[in-house]
Protein backbone atom coordinates (compact mmCIF):
# COMPACT_ATOMS: atom_id res chain seq x y z
CA UNK A 1 0.00 0.00 0.00
CA UNK A 2 2.67 2.49 1.02
CA UNK A 3 4.91 1.61 -1.86
CA UNK A 4 1.94 2.10 -4.18
CA UNK A 5 1.29 5.55 -2.72
CA UNK A 6 4.94 6.46 -2.91
CA UNK A 7 5.05 5.45 -6.53
CA UNK A 8 1.87 7.39 -7.27
CA UNK A 9 3.34 10.49 -5.67
CA UNK A 10 6.36 10.35 -7.96
CA UNK A 11 5.68 12.94 -10.67
CA UNK A 12 6.49 10.89 -13.80
CA UNK A 13 4.45 7.99 -12.49
CA UNK A 14 1.51 10.23 -11.64
CA UNK A 15 1.73 11.88 -15.03
CA UNK A 16 1.42 8.51 -16.78
CA UNK A 17 -1.19 6.87 -14.59
CA UNK A 18 -3.48 9.93 -14.46
CA UNK A 19 -3.62 10.03 -18.25
CA UNK A 20 -5.08 6.55 -18.24
CA UNK A 21 -7.55 7.28 -15.43
CA UNK A 22 -9.02 10.56 -16.69
CA UNK A 23 -11.15 9.14 -19.57
CA UNK A 24 -12.73 6.58 -17.23
CA UNK A 25 -13.69 9.24 -14.72
CA UNK A 26 -15.18 11.38 -17.48
CA UNK A 27 -17.13 8.44 -18.93
CA UNK A 28 -18.49 7.26 -15.58
CA UNK A 29 -19.33 10.84 -14.57
CA UNK A 30 -21.17 11.55 -17.82
CA UNK A 31 -23.12 8.31 -17.49
CA UNK A 32 -24.26 9.14 -13.96
CA UNK A 33 -25.14 12.72 -14.92
CA UNK A 34 -27.07 11.54 -18.00
CA UNK A 35 -29.13 9.10 -15.93
CA UNK A 36 -29.63 11.63 -13.13
CA UNK A 37 -30.73 14.39 -15.52
CA UNK A 38 -33.21 12.30 -17.49
CA UNK A 39 -34.64 10.64 -14.38
CA UNK A 40 -34.69 13.90 -12.41
CA UNK A 41 -36.23 16.02 -15.15
CA UNK A 42 -38.74 13.60 -16.63
CA UNK A 43 -39.37 10.68 -14.30
CA UNK A 44 -39.22 12.02 -10.75
CA UNK A 45 -42.66 13.09 -9.53
CA UNK A 46 -43.21 16.84 -9.12
CA UNK A 47 -42.90 18.27 -5.63
CA UNK A 48 -46.13 19.01 -3.77
CA UNK A 49 -45.15 22.55 -2.84
CA UNK A 50 -42.63 23.59 -5.48
CA UNK A 51 -44.09 21.60 -8.34
CA UNK A 52 -41.57 21.25 -11.21
CA UNK A 53 -39.49 24.06 -9.73
CA UNK A 54 -37.90 21.58 -7.30
CA UNK A 55 -36.03 19.96 -10.22
CA UNK A 56 -33.37 22.65 -9.90
CA UNK A 57 -32.22 20.56 -6.92
CA UNK A 58 -30.58 18.13 -9.38
CA UNK A 59 -27.95 20.69 -10.36
CA UNK A 60 -27.96 22.96 -7.32
CA UNK A 61 -27.25 20.43 -4.57
CA UNK A 62 -24.49 18.54 -6.45
CA UNK A 63 -22.82 21.86 -7.35
CA UNK A 64 -22.99 23.06 -3.74
CA UNK A 65 -21.68 19.69 -2.52
CA UNK A 66 -18.68 19.85 -4.87
CA UNK A 67 -18.06 23.53 -4.05
CA UNK A 68 -17.42 22.50 -0.44
CA UNK A 69 -15.70 19.17 -1.20
CA UNK A 70 -13.28 20.94 -3.54
CA UNK A 71 -12.36 23.26 -0.70
CA UNK A 72 -11.74 20.28 1.57
CA UNK A 73 -9.50 18.75 -1.11
CA UNK A 74 -7.69 22.06 -1.42
CA UNK A 75 -7.22 22.56 2.33
CA UNK A 76 -6.14 18.94 2.94
CA UNK A 77 -3.70 19.13 0.00
CA UNK A 78 -2.34 22.41 1.35
CA UNK A 79 -1.99 20.91 4.84
CA UNK A 80 -0.20 17.78 3.63
CA UNK A 81 2.03 19.97 1.47
CA UNK A 82 2.94 22.16 4.42
CA UNK A 83 3.55 19.39 6.93
CA UNK A 84 5.24 16.74 4.79
CA UNK A 85 6.62 19.07 2.12
CA UNK A 86 4.97 16.99 -0.54
CA UNK A 87 4.93 18.86 -3.83
CA UNK A 88 2.20 16.76 -5.41
CA UNK A 89 -0.12 17.74 -2.53
CA UNK A 90 0.48 21.42 -3.28
CA UNK A 91 -0.23 20.69 -6.94
CA UNK A 92 -3.53 19.08 -5.97
CA UNK A 93 -4.48 22.14 -3.91
CA UNK A 94 -3.58 24.48 -6.75
CA UNK A 95 -5.58 22.36 -9.22
CA UNK A 96 -8.68 22.19 -7.02
CA UNK A 97 -9.04 25.98 -6.58
CA UNK A 98 -10.32 27.09 -10.00
CA UNK A 99 -12.66 24.10 -10.16
CA UNK A 100 -14.00 24.86 -6.71
CA UNK A 101 -14.60 28.43 -7.79
CA UNK A 102 -16.61 27.30 -10.82
CA UNK A 103 -18.76 24.92 -8.78
CA UNK A 104 -19.33 27.62 -6.17
CA UNK A 105 -20.40 29.99 -8.93
CA UNK A 106 -22.82 27.29 -10.16
CA UNK A 107 -24.24 26.73 -6.67
CA UNK A 108 -24.79 30.47 -6.25
CA UNK A 109 -26.36 31.07 -9.65
CA UNK A 110 -28.67 28.03 -9.61
CA UNK A 111 -29.63 28.91 -6.04
CA UNK A 112 -30.45 32.42 -7.14
CA UNK A 113 -32.59 31.16 -10.04
CA UNK A 114 -34.36 28.82 -7.63
CA UNK A 115 -34.77 31.50 -4.95
CA UNK A 116 -36.46 33.96 -7.27
CA UNK A 117 -39.80 32.09 -7.65
CA UNK A 118 -39.69 30.42 -4.21
CA UNK A 119 -38.56 33.27 -1.95
CA UNK A 120 -39.42 36.16 -4.26
CA UNK A 121 -35.83 37.36 -4.41
CA UNK A 122 -32.64 36.54 -6.36
CA UNK A 123 -30.41 37.37 -3.45
CA UNK A 124 -30.70 38.32 0.20
CA UNK A 125 -27.76 40.17 1.74
CA UNK A 126 -27.01 39.00 5.26
CA UNK A 127 -28.60 35.59 4.84
CA UNK A 128 -26.09 33.24 6.53
CA UNK A 129 -26.18 30.43 3.95
CA UNK A 130 -26.00 32.74 0.95
CA UNK A 131 -23.31 34.96 2.46
CA UNK A 132 -21.06 32.11 3.63
CA UNK A 133 -21.27 30.48 0.18
CA UNK A 134 -20.36 33.81 -1.43
CA UNK A 135 -17.43 34.06 0.99
CA UNK A 136 -16.35 30.63 -0.28
CA UNK A 137 -16.15 32.05 -3.80
CA UNK A 138 -14.00 34.94 -2.54
CA UNK A 139 -11.74 32.50 -0.67
CA UNK A 140 -11.10 30.65 -3.93
CA UNK A 141 -10.42 33.96 -5.71
CA UNK A 142 -8.09 35.07 -2.93
CA UNK A 143 -6.22 31.78 -3.05
CA UNK A 144 -5.77 31.99 -6.82
CA UNK A 145 -4.79 35.66 -6.75
CA UNK A 146 -2.21 35.00 -4.04
CA UNK A 147 -0.67 32.15 -6.03
CA UNK A 148 -0.62 34.24 -9.18
CA UNK A 149 1.08 37.13 -7.36
CA UNK A 150 4.07 35.05 -6.17
CA UNK A 151 6.52 33.91 -8.83
CA UNK A 152 8.48 31.49 -6.69
CA UNK A 153 6.48 28.25 -6.64
CA UNK A 154 7.68 27.10 -3.21
CA UNK A 155 6.79 30.45 -1.64
CA UNK A 156 3.42 30.55 -3.43
CA UNK A 157 2.72 27.03 -2.13
CA UNK A 158 3.41 28.01 1.46
CA UNK A 159 1.56 31.33 1.51
CA UNK A 160 -1.51 30.00 -0.32
CA UNK A 161 -1.58 26.89 1.90
CA UNK A 162 -1.88 29.06 5.00
CA UNK A 163 -4.75 30.97 3.41
CA UNK A 164 -6.49 27.71 2.40
CA UNK A 165 -6.20 26.33 5.95
CA UNK A 166 -7.44 29.50 7.64
CA UNK A 167 -10.37 29.71 5.22
CA UNK A 168 -11.39 26.13 6.03
CA UNK A 169 -13.36 27.41 9.06
CA UNK A 170 -15.91 28.63 6.55
CA UNK A 171 -16.84 25.07 5.52
CA UNK A 172 -18.61 24.04 8.77
CA UNK A 173 -20.11 27.53 8.86
CA UNK A 174 -21.70 26.97 5.44
CA UNK A 175 -22.94 23.54 6.41
CA UNK A 176 -24.44 24.49 9.77
CA UNK A 177 -25.52 28.03 8.83
CA UNK A 178 -29.12 26.92 8.28
CA UNK A 179 -29.22 25.35 11.74
CA UNK A 180 -27.36 28.02 13.72
CA UNK A 181 -29.15 31.04 12.33
CA UNK A 182 -32.45 31.75 10.66
CA UNK A 183 -32.06 31.57 6.92
CA UNK A 184 -34.30 31.71 3.90
CA UNK A 185 -32.52 28.55 2.83
CA UNK A 186 -34.15 25.26 3.76
CA UNK A 187 -32.33 22.67 5.85
CA UNK A 188 -30.60 19.64 4.41
CA UNK A 189 -32.94 17.11 2.83
CA UNK A 190 -30.30 14.39 2.57
CA UNK A 191 -28.19 14.71 5.72
CA UNK A 192 -30.77 14.65 8.47
CA UNK A 193 -31.46 12.25 11.30
CA UNK A 194 -33.81 9.52 10.23
CA UNK A 195 -32.45 9.44 6.67
CA UNK A 196 -33.26 11.48 3.58
CA UNK A 197 -36.78 12.89 3.49
CA UNK A 198 -37.48 12.23 -0.17
CA UNK A 199 -39.41 9.83 -2.33
CA UNK A 200 -37.01 7.22 -3.80
CA UNK A 201 -37.94 8.31 -7.35
CA UNK A 202 -36.72 11.79 -6.44
CA UNK A 203 -33.80 10.61 -4.31
CA UNK A 204 -31.99 8.22 -6.67
CA UNK A 205 -31.55 10.74 -9.49
CA UNK A 206 -30.17 13.21 -6.93
CA UNK A 207 -27.67 10.67 -5.60
CA UNK A 208 -26.68 9.85 -9.19
CA UNK A 209 -26.12 13.54 -9.93
CA UNK A 210 -23.98 13.99 -6.82
CA UNK A 211 -21.92 10.91 -7.77
CA UNK A 212 -21.67 12.11 -11.38
CA UNK A 213 -20.52 15.59 -10.37
CA UNK A 214 -17.94 14.03 -8.04
CA UNK A 215 -16.60 11.83 -10.85
CA UNK A 216 -16.45 14.76 -13.28
CA UNK A 217 -14.72 16.83 -10.62
CA UNK A 218 -12.20 14.01 -10.12
CA UNK A 219 -11.50 13.89 -13.87
CA UNK A 220 -11.07 17.67 -14.08
CA UNK A 221 -8.89 17.71 -10.96
CA UNK A 222 -6.62 14.95 -12.31
CA UNK A 223 -6.30 16.84 -15.60
CA UNK A 224 -5.39 20.09 -13.84
CA UNK A 225 -2.95 18.44 -11.43
CA UNK A 226 -1.31 16.73 -14.39
CA UNK A 227 -0.72 20.09 -16.05
CA UNK A 228 0.52 21.54 -12.78
CA UNK A 229 2.98 18.66 -12.31
CA UNK A 230 4.30 19.08 -15.83
CA UNK A 231 4.91 22.77 -15.25
CA UNK A 232 6.56 22.25 -11.87
CA UNK A 233 8.84 19.54 -13.22
CA UNK A 234 9.83 21.57 -16.29
CA UNK A 235 13.53 21.45 -15.44
CA UNK A 236 13.71 17.70 -14.91
CA UNK A 237 15.10 14.97 -17.10
CA UNK A 238 11.84 13.05 -17.46
CA UNK A 239 9.95 16.07 -18.77
CA UNK A 240 12.76 16.79 -21.20
CA UNK A 241 12.60 13.21 -22.47
CA UNK A 242 8.81 13.39 -22.66
CA UNK A 243 8.81 16.53 -24.78
CA UNK A 244 11.80 15.57 -26.90
CA UNK A 245 12.06 11.81 -27.19
CA UNK A 246 15.58 10.46 -27.69
CA UNK A 247 16.74 10.61 -31.28
CA UNK A 248 14.77 13.73 -32.11
CA UNK A 249 17.16 16.49 -33.14
CA UNK A 250 16.91 19.86 -31.47
CA UNK B 1 -42.67 18.31 -26.46
CA UNK B 2 -45.01 18.23 -23.54
CA UNK B 3 -42.51 16.54 -21.22
CA UNK B 4 -40.19 19.54 -21.61
CA UNK B 5 -42.78 21.83 -20.06
CA UNK B 6 -42.12 22.49 -16.40
CA UNK B 7 -45.29 24.44 -15.68
CA UNK B 8 -44.55 27.99 -14.69
CA UNK B 9 -40.99 27.00 -13.79
CA UNK B 10 -39.80 26.05 -17.30
CA UNK B 11 -37.44 29.00 -17.62
CA UNK B 12 -35.97 28.48 -14.15
CA UNK B 13 -35.39 24.75 -14.52
CA UNK B 14 -33.99 24.86 -18.04
CA UNK B 15 -31.76 27.88 -17.46
CA UNK B 16 -30.29 26.16 -14.37
CA UNK B 17 -29.52 23.02 -16.33
CA UNK B 18 -28.25 25.04 -19.30
CA UNK B 19 -25.87 27.16 -17.22
CA UNK B 20 -24.61 24.01 -15.49
CA UNK B 21 -23.86 22.35 -18.82
CA UNK B 22 -22.05 25.45 -20.09
CA UNK B 23 -19.93 25.77 -16.93
CA UNK B 24 -18.95 22.09 -17.04
CA UNK B 25 -17.91 22.46 -20.68
CA UNK B 26 -15.88 25.58 -19.81
CA UNK B 27 -14.12 23.59 -17.06
CA UNK B 28 -13.11 20.89 -19.55
CA UNK B 29 -11.96 23.40 -22.19
CA UNK B 30 -10.00 25.46 -19.67
CA UNK B 31 -8.17 22.40 -18.37
CA UNK B 32 -7.29 21.32 -21.91
CA UNK B 33 -6.21 24.78 -22.97
CA UNK B 34 -3.94 25.17 -19.97
CA UNK B 35 -2.33 21.80 -20.69
CA UNK B 36 -1.69 22.73 -24.30
CA UNK B 37 -0.13 26.06 -23.28
CA UNK B 38 2.21 24.40 -20.78
CA UNK B 39 3.19 21.77 -23.36
CA UNK B 40 3.97 24.31 -26.07
CA UNK B 41 5.91 26.51 -23.60
CA UNK B 42 7.96 23.49 -22.65
CA UNK B 43 8.70 22.65 -26.26
CA UNK B 44 9.97 26.16 -26.97
CA UNK B 45 12.01 26.21 -23.78
CA UNK B 46 13.59 22.81 -24.21
CA UNK B 47 14.39 23.43 -27.86
CA UNK B 48 16.09 26.69 -26.95
CA UNK B 49 18.09 24.98 -24.23
CA UNK B 50 19.21 22.13 -26.47
CA UNK B 51 20.34 24.43 -29.26
CA UNK B 52 22.44 26.40 -26.79
CA UNK B 53 24.44 23.33 -25.87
Amino acid sequence: MWSFLHKLASPPHFYGISARMIPWFYAAGLLAVAYGSVAGLFYAPADEEMNDGFRIIYVHVPAAFISMSAYMVMAIGAGIGLIWRMKLAHAVAAGAAPLGAWFTFLALITGSIWGRPMWGTWWEWGDPRLTSELLLLFLYFGYMALRAAIDDTAKADKASAVLALVGAVNIPIIHFSVEWWTSLHQGSTLLKSGGPAMHPDMLYPLLAMILGFALLFAALLLARVRTEVLHRERRTRWVRDLIMPAGEAA
Amino acid sequence: MEIFMMGKYSAHVWSSFGITAVVLIICVLQARRRHRIVLSDLRVRIKAMESEQ
